[in-house]
C-alpha cells in the first residue's frame, strides 16, 4: 500500500480503538453489575448506574467520528462497510450497557430484602456474555466472519440458562408467593443478560457484514 | 444523462469515483500491469464494484490507497 491516504488509515484505525475501548467500559458495566446483584453492593450498583453516561457519550463520539469520515473522506467498499458495522455496533454496546444499568437499578430497588438464593446461573450468564463480547470485537478488528458466526453459537447457551432460571424461580413463586417480588427482579435481571447475548450476535452480523459485504441473519442452532 | 439511457447506450471514462457511482450501472476498472500495460482488472454492476469489489487492486483503487 502507497502512502497516499495515511491520516485517512489513522481516522479508520481510530474508530476501531473507539470501538474497543467502548467494548471495555460495557464489559466494566456487565461484570460489575452483576458482581453488585450477587454481593447486593449497592455502592457498586450506583457505580454502573453513574458510569452509563461516559458509555451514551462514547456511543455519540463514535457515531460523530464515523459520519466525519464519510463526510470528509468518502470512504467506498470494505472501508465504508466497517464504517456502517461501527455505527451499529456503537448502538448495539450502548444499550448492553442500558442492560447493565437495569440490572444495577435492580440491586438499588431491592437492597432492603436478603437475595432469594446465591446466585450461580446467573454470574455464569454473565461470564458467557461477557466472554462473547469479548470474541465479537476481536471478530471485527481481525475482520474474521467465520470467528463471528462460531461466536452465534453461544447464545444457545445463555437462552438454555435463561430457561433453567426461569422454571427455578417459578417454582420458588408457586411454593412462596411472598418471594414473588424477589423471584421477578431476578428475572429481570436474567432477561437483561439473555438481551446482552442477543446484541452480541447483532455485533456477529455486523462483523459478518464488515468482512464480507452480505447482510445476513445469524441463525444459532435450536 | 440518466434520461438520456432510455434511448441510448453511454460510455464514461472518468476518474472521479464518485460521479462513476452516481451515474452508471455498470463500472469496469482498468489500470496497469507490472509492464505498464492497460489491463482490464474487473467489470460489475455499479452497487457491487462500489461496495463489494472482488479485486483487491479495485478497493485499493477506488479507496483512494493508489492512483
Amino acid at each position: 500500500m502507497t502512502m497516499t491516504r495515511v491520516n485517512y488509515d489513522q481516522q479508520l484505525q481510530k474508530l476501531r480503538q473507539s470501538v474497543i475501548a467502548m467494548s471495555s467500559m460495557v464489559d466494566k458495566a456487565i461484570a460489575r453489575s452483576v458482581d453488585a446483584l450477587r454481593r447486593q453492593d449497592v455502592a457498586l450498583a450506583e457505580q454502573v448506574v453513574s458510569d452509563d453516561f461516559a458509555i451514551n457519550q462514547a456511543r455519540w463520539d463514535t457515531e460523530e467520528q464515523a459520519l466525519l469520515i464519510i463526510a470528509t473522506q468518502a470512504p467506498m467498499a470494505g472501508d465504508l462497510r466497517v464504517i456502517s458495522a461501527v455505527i451499529h455496533i456503537a448502538t448495539e454496546l450502548e444499550r448492553m450497557a442500558d442492560h447493565s444499568a437495569g440490572n444495577a437499578k435492580i440491586v438499588i430497588q431491592t437492597s432492603d430484602e436478603p437475595l432469594l438464593k446465591p446466585l450461580v446461573d446467573i454470574p455464569r450468564m454473565g461470564d458467557i456474555c461477557r466472554e462473547m463480547l469479548a470474541d465479537s470485537i476481536t471478530a471485527f478488528i481481525d475482520g474474521d466472519a467465520d470467528a463471528a458466526r462460531a461466536i452465534v453459537a453461544r447464545d444457545d447457551e445463555v437462552d438454555e440458562l435463561y430457561n433453567q432460571i426461569y422454571r427455578e424461580l417459578l417454582t420458588y413463586m408457586m411454593a412462596d408467593p411472598g418471594t414473588i417480588n424477589r423471584a421477578t427482579h431476578l428475572l429481570w435481571a436474567s432477561h437483561n443478560l439473555e438481551r446482552i447475548a442477543d446484541r452480541v450476535t447483532n455485533i456477529c452480523e455486523r462483523v459478518v457484514f464488515a468482512a464480507t459485504g452480505q447482510l445476513e441473519a445469524i441463525e444459532p442452532n435450536y | 444523462m440518466r434520461q438520456l439511457v432510455a434511448d441510448y447506450s453511454i460510455v464514461i471514462v472518468t476518474h472521479n469515483m464518485q460521479q462513476a457511482a452516481r451515474v452508471s450501472d455498470q463500472t469496469v476498472f482498468f489500470s496497469l500491469n507490472e509492464e505498464r500495460t492497460g489491463v482490464l482488472v474487473e467489470a460489475s454492476p455499479t452497487t457491487d464494484l462500489f461496495t463489494i469489489p472482488r479485486d483487491r487492486r479495485t478497493e485499493d483503487y477506488i479507496t483512494g490507497r493508489f492512483g
